[in-house]
């Protein structure tokens, strides 16, 4: 928990640190006006992403959606889900581990092609052990849990769009009549987005 | 709980009676993680929520929350708050600021900006749940307990856009109700936790940090 309090600090002063030099205040939005690269207005994605859990063997893969929408020039509300694969938590300590979150994200860039990001979301996870990883069967349980991330999507093709990005998943489950267990887990994910924009012209780049 | 709604309903009412024209009843929807600090658990929890502000007056917003919060207890117990309330954000500065260009009117509308910090005080009121219980089978203890709260402290926003910010507070949550805390004893290296539940007022409090982002998406009135 101690690590969740210093990640809020470190997000909050990174969110800060960038913010700063670039004018993200409606009195600074005349200087765009001249960007011809698509300005994204909602996009969303599904895809794959593996699940790097400290102390734990084997990889989890989960289902990956995401949905975001500009809501200032360079701040995006998303919402994530990631589900669990059945198939992949052989040998894991949970069975079921999904997780909900939603939260911002600032953006480096506004217009351009390629689009750096950082931001945070807070949710929750339903989860569930493995019970012949533990002696006996717990029900599954409801927990918070924050997820801060940095990635970049490049805005290539009209309606479509690649990403990468890394989350990481800070908290813990707990389960009735028994200690409670970190979730706390990297995952990477990528792949191609759908988005729809304002679609004056084509991007200055690529 | 009808007391609450009617008291919601009623200073809904009110707000328009008291807000300036200028700068209330702008609505923010909003989410948060909070860090509970300091607890009789020992350890820190985490916990996740939602928010709405409706700003009544020049320096004056309000602040309508929720929380869920689980703390680990030094691996032998959980300790779950939930916590419902208000509080009253009184701004040390005003967020906005109102520029006209060269040549505009003196009636002409002006541009809105926004100060990149606006920090400011709180303090307010809450519902809140307590629930222990021990992590270990097979002797299962636990206490619960339905209490009021105040609360005070200080924040500040961080303006990231026109409509989005970004706010950091502390506050410290002290409890109105009944005693409800666990002690960790550790005898020959076995954690053994107990629970205890004492009636009658015990002002008991944790310090409550939390890390919120806000969306501004209607102005009311």
């Amino acid at each position: 928990m101690v690590k969740q309090f210093l990640s809020m600090l470190f997000v909050a002063g990174v969110f800060c640190a960038m913010a700063s030099p670039l004018h993200a205040f409606t009195g600074a939005d005349k200087g765009d006006k001249n960007s011809t690269a698509h300005y994204p207005q909602f996009g969303a994605t599904a895809t794959f992403a593996p699940g790097f859990m400290r102390n734990q063997e084997p990889l989890s893969f989960y289902l990956h959606g995401q949905a975001f929408v500009f809501i200032d020039k360079r701040v995006s509300l998303r919402g994530d889900a990631f589900m669990m694969l059945p198939s992949s938590n052989d040998g894991h300590i949970f069975d079921m581990h999904h997780t909900f979150s939603a939260g911002p994200s600032l953006h480096f860039t506004h217009g351009q092609a390629v689009d750096p990001y950082i931001g945070f979301g807070v949710g929750f996870s339903y989860s569930q052990l493995k019970p012949t990883l533990i002696s006996y069967e717990t029900a599954p349980a409801v927990n918070p849990l924050f997820m801060p991330h940095i990635g970049c999507r490049v805005f290539a093709e009209q309606w479509f769009y690649f990403f990468a990005e890394a989350n990481y998943n800070l908290g813990k489950h707990f389960p009735e009549n028994h200690p409670a267990v970190s979730f706390s887990e990297l995952r990477i994910s990528a792949g191609l987005g759908f988005q729809f924009s304002k679609m004056k012209a084509k991007p200055k780049t690529l | 709980m009808k007391r609450i709604v009617v008291f919601i309903f009623l200073l809904a009412l009110a707000a328009p009676s008291f807000a300036q024209q200028k700068y209330g009843g702008v609505f923010s929807l909003g989410i948060r993680t909070t860090s509970s600090l300091f607890t009789q658990a020992g350890s820190p929890g985490m916990g996740v929520g939602g928010q709405f502000r409706l700003r009544m007056l020049r320096l004056v917003n309000t602040e309508w929350f929720a929380d869920y919060i689980n703390t680990d207890i030094d691996g032998i117990g959980h300790r779950t708050d939930a916590h419902i309330g208000w509080s009253v954000m009184f701004y040390l500065r005003e967020p906005e600021v109102f520029t006209s260009s060269p040549g505009d009117a003196a009636n002409a509308p002006k541009q809105i900006t926004y100060h990149r910090f606006t920090p400011y005080l709180l303090a307010g009121h809450c519902f809140d749940y307590t629930w222990i219980r021990s992590a270990t089978i097979p002797v299962y203890t636990e206490a619960k307990r339905w209490s009021s709260a105040v609360q005070a402290g200080a924040g500040v926003h961080f303006h990231l856009g026109a409509r989005t910010d970004l706010s950091c507070s502390a506050q410290y949550m002290m409890h109105l109700g009944d005693d409800v805390h666990a002690h960790v004893k550790e005898v020959n290296g076995v954690k053994t936790l107990e629970i205890e539940q004492h009636q009658g007022f015990s002002p008991e409090g944790h310090l409550l940090l939390t890390l919120s982002a806000n969306f501004r998406i209607a102005d009311l009135w």
